[in-house]
């Protein structure tokens, strides 16, 4: 499934020097800094990295779902479409989240209403951004539960979220994200809680119907096998930065940061020789901390240096071509 | 190879049945089969591991193998004895020779145990050690050979990361010298480089202390790492087991292959040249099973006779298969059964 890295118009996506703030209750640790990335019609992008890297916030922080406090954006730019969305009122935003922005979190279970139908709430974003009749909605909802290839729609429709199995929830997560033929998709690990076989039915899909709208998809996953497969550029997350940035077929044959290296090393393959002791990384990610000091890999990297106090710039060098950057004074 | 005395342990024919609930509790409905007659047997010094779908069954087997679930069929032989049916009581002695390590370190750690607690708190209970300082002592070494260091000893599990609660998790396991460790899904709640560091610690441990592990994974890339042997189970049953290198192979189970396929590599050269056949459906519940075989119902290669007869698992070559595919004599049945639909009445 070849996705695109021609970049056809602006950005519908387009996030700048992105900084946020975590309240401690006594001093603000940074817990994302200076993130920047795009995302274009047709493809699917990911941020990738370990928990804690700021995946998650980042993606909140882009339809103001962020819990503030304790969270707040302190710089940056996130403009969707070329709007800013930081200066959108809060009626606008609900305008835009649901409709030109679908979002897929990793547990549907606490996504979904319980108490509601499946079919209502599929058919909810319709009523309220396209003025669809209830009637019209539920018709539409039907259709787009066998757009996600739920057997048997019309019963499913009628069910409630815990009449359905994980993959079928996920699937109706799907639906509703979706229903009103986003933009942009948004999904965070949306497939970490599910077996492998119905997490490739589920990312097929997700991928298929992006593609299909013309619009992008944010895929946040901590998976680099889900990334080789699905995605087309890959942003690598290490402590709240950005540490490279590429087309998926560069970073893999030709990543420069020594931790995209070693979480590449760390990962058992069902393929290719069996190393008998895997490479790992010493130690563990780090906590936010006050965002000073040099590069945050260090007290786990095997090449750092003197140098290596101060903090690496991203940006690229002779080798690196087609905005592949990363941040790193002495790259592989 | 079925030598009583050179296997760990043997299992046969093990079946478990958990009553039936409904959002109500227990009704007096019949109960439901989540285990079906699974065989294996792991030899000393191996890896055996079992993967498969959630809700296959792969907990509730090494339940019933440890005694913590009861049977309600077959036998569990461990090191030579039959310990099918045995009382905690009858279990506690042998508790020091198997032990378990679970998914969730954190739920597994008491939170208001110290870590040098904790890790003597199995040696207490079986009297092992003279004193408490001298199980203490004990405790330092084996955080050190679990690659913590003794600075942890005071500390208690809410200060620890992940991988060092699983690190103390098997340190604890340890404390007793078990002869069989049971890992049902010990990494899966870790980051990826923490879990490369575990799984080292795994195969470390294994040539250090000679121990046979029956290791439960979902992920297909982790087992492939840690096994020698693997059994892939479906619905309550295994489908295939096969050495390591025969499974990942040559895979010829269709739900074997189906798994291994699901599975992306992180190599996007490799993942564009792949053809992905996408599994229909999801696994029934163990509660309805569908007849015939099990994986009928989403099987690609799926035949007549498929479902109507469930195909027992039977040697094929070095292996085992339970698929009609493999199967000369359910395959000369579909002939028949298909002469007999050409006009003879049955
Ligand atoms: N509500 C919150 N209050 C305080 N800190 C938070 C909150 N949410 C996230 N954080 C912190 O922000 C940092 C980034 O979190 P985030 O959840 O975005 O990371 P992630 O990479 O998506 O992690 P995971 O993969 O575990 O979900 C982490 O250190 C986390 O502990
Ligand atoms: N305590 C229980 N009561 C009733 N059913 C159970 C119980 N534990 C497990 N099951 C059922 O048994 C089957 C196998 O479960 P389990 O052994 O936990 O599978 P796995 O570990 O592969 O996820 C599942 O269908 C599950 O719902
Ligand atoms: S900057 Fe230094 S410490 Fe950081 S990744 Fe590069 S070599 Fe390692
Ligand atoms: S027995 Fe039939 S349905 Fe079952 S796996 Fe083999 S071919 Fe498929
Ligand atoms: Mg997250
Ligand atoms: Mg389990």
């Amino acid at each position: 499934m070849p996705g695109s890295l021609e970049k056809s118009g602006p950005p519908i996506l387009d996030v700048r020097g992105l900084c946020m703030g975590i309240w401690s209750g006594k001093t603000e640790l940074v817990a994302v800094a200076d993130v920047s990335f795009r995302a274009y019609s047709g493809q699917v992008v990911a941020l990738v990295g370990e928990s804690g890297a700021g995946k998650s916030i980042t993606a909140m922080s882009l339809t103001h779902l962020l819990p503030m406090p304790p969270i707040k954006i302190t710089a940056g730019e996130i403009r969707l479409s070329g709007r800013d969305m930081q200066t959108q009122s809060p009626k606008q935003i609900r305008d835009i989240r649901g409709n030109e922005v679908g979002i897929v979190f990793q547990e549907p279970m606490t996504a979904l209403n319980p108490s509601l139908r499946i079919w209502r709430q599929i058919a909810e974003p319709l009523v309220r951004h396209r003025r669809l009749s209830w009637s019209a909605a539920k018709a539409q909802a039907i259709n787009l539960l066998k757009k996600v290839r739920i057997p048997d729609a019309e019963t499913k429709a009628e069910a409630y979220p815990h009449q359905l199995s994980g993959g079928m929830r996920q699937r109706v997560m799907v639906a509703i994200a979706i229903s009103c033929e986003p933009r942009l998709i948004i999904a965070d690990e949306p497939t970490t809680a599910l077996d492998v076989t119905v997490q490739a039915q589920i990312l097929a899909l997700l991928t298929d119907l992006t593609r299909g709208l013309g619009g992008a998809l944010l895929l946040i996953t901590h998976d680099l096998g889900v990334v080789a497969r699905y995605a087309d550029w890959v942003n690598v997350m290490y402590a709240g930065r950005i540490v490279e940035t590429a087309a998926a077929k560069n970073l893999y044959r030709d990543g420069r940061h020594p931790y995209t290296h070693a979480l590449l090393a760390s990962v058992p393959k069902i393929v290719g020789p069996i190393a008998h002791r895997l490479e790992s990384i010493a130690g563990q990610p780090p906590a936010p901390s006050d965002g000073t000091g040099g590069c945050a890999f260090a007290p786990r990297c095997s090449r750092r240096t003197e140098r290596c106090d101060e903090r690496p710039p991203l940006g690229g060098d002779d080798r690196t071509r087609n905005g592949h950057l990363f941040a790193c004074w002495n790259p592989l | 190879m079925n030598d009583v005395a050179t296997n760990i342990l043997d299992v046969s024919d093990l079946c478990v049945d958990y009553a039936s609930t409904t959002s109500f509790g227990v009704t007096g409905a019949p109960s439901v089969r989540a285990v079906k007659g699974i065989s294996l047997t792991l030899q000393r010094g191996e890896t055996l591991s079992l993967v498969g779908e959630s809700g296959c069954g792969k907990s509730t087997t090494a339940m019933a193998i440890l005694q913590l679930t009861p049977p309600s069929g077959g036998r569990v032989v461990f090191d030579g004895r039959d310990i099918t049916g045995f009382s905690h009581r009858q279990m506690r002695p042998l508790r020091r020779e198997m032990q378990i390590i679970y998914q969730d370190p954190f739920g597994s750690l008491n939170p208001r145990m110290t870590i040098a607690d904790l890790i003597a708190e199995p040696m207490a209970i079986q009297g092992v050690g003279r004193s408490g300082n001298e199980r203490r002592a004990k405790a330092a070494e084996l955080l050190d050979t679990v690659g913590m260091g003794t600075r942890f000893l005071d500390r208690y599990p809410h200060q620890l990361s992940g991988g060092q609660r699983q690190r103390v998790a098997i340190a604890r396991a340890l404390s007793l010298r078990p002869k069989l460790l049971i890992c049902d899904e010990p990494v899966s709640a870790l980051d990826v480089s923490v879990q490369a560091q575990v799984l080292n610690l795994f195969s470390d441990l294994k040539e250090q202390f000679g121990l046979s592990y029956l290791f439960i994974s979902h992920d297909l890339g982790v087992v492939r790492h840690m096994s020698d042997r693997v059994a892939v189970m479906y619905l309550g049953r295994i489908v295939e087991i096969a050495t390591r290198d025969d499974l990942y192979g040559e895979p010829l189970h269709p739900y074997t292959r189906i798994l291994l396929d699901a599975v992306a590599v992180p190599d996007p050269q490799i993942e564009r040249a792949r053809d992905h056949v996408l599994l229909q459906g999801e696994v029934p519940s163990v509660a309805t099973p569908p007849p015939g075989c099990p994986f009928h119902p989403r099987c690609p290669s799926a035949m007549p006779v498929c479902s109507r007869e469930i195909p027992p698992l039977r040697l094929h070559g070095n292996r085992q298969i339970a698929c009609h595919l493999y199967d000369e004599a359910a395959a000369n049945k579909t002939i028949e059964a298909a002469m007999d639909g050409n006009g003879n009445p049955n």
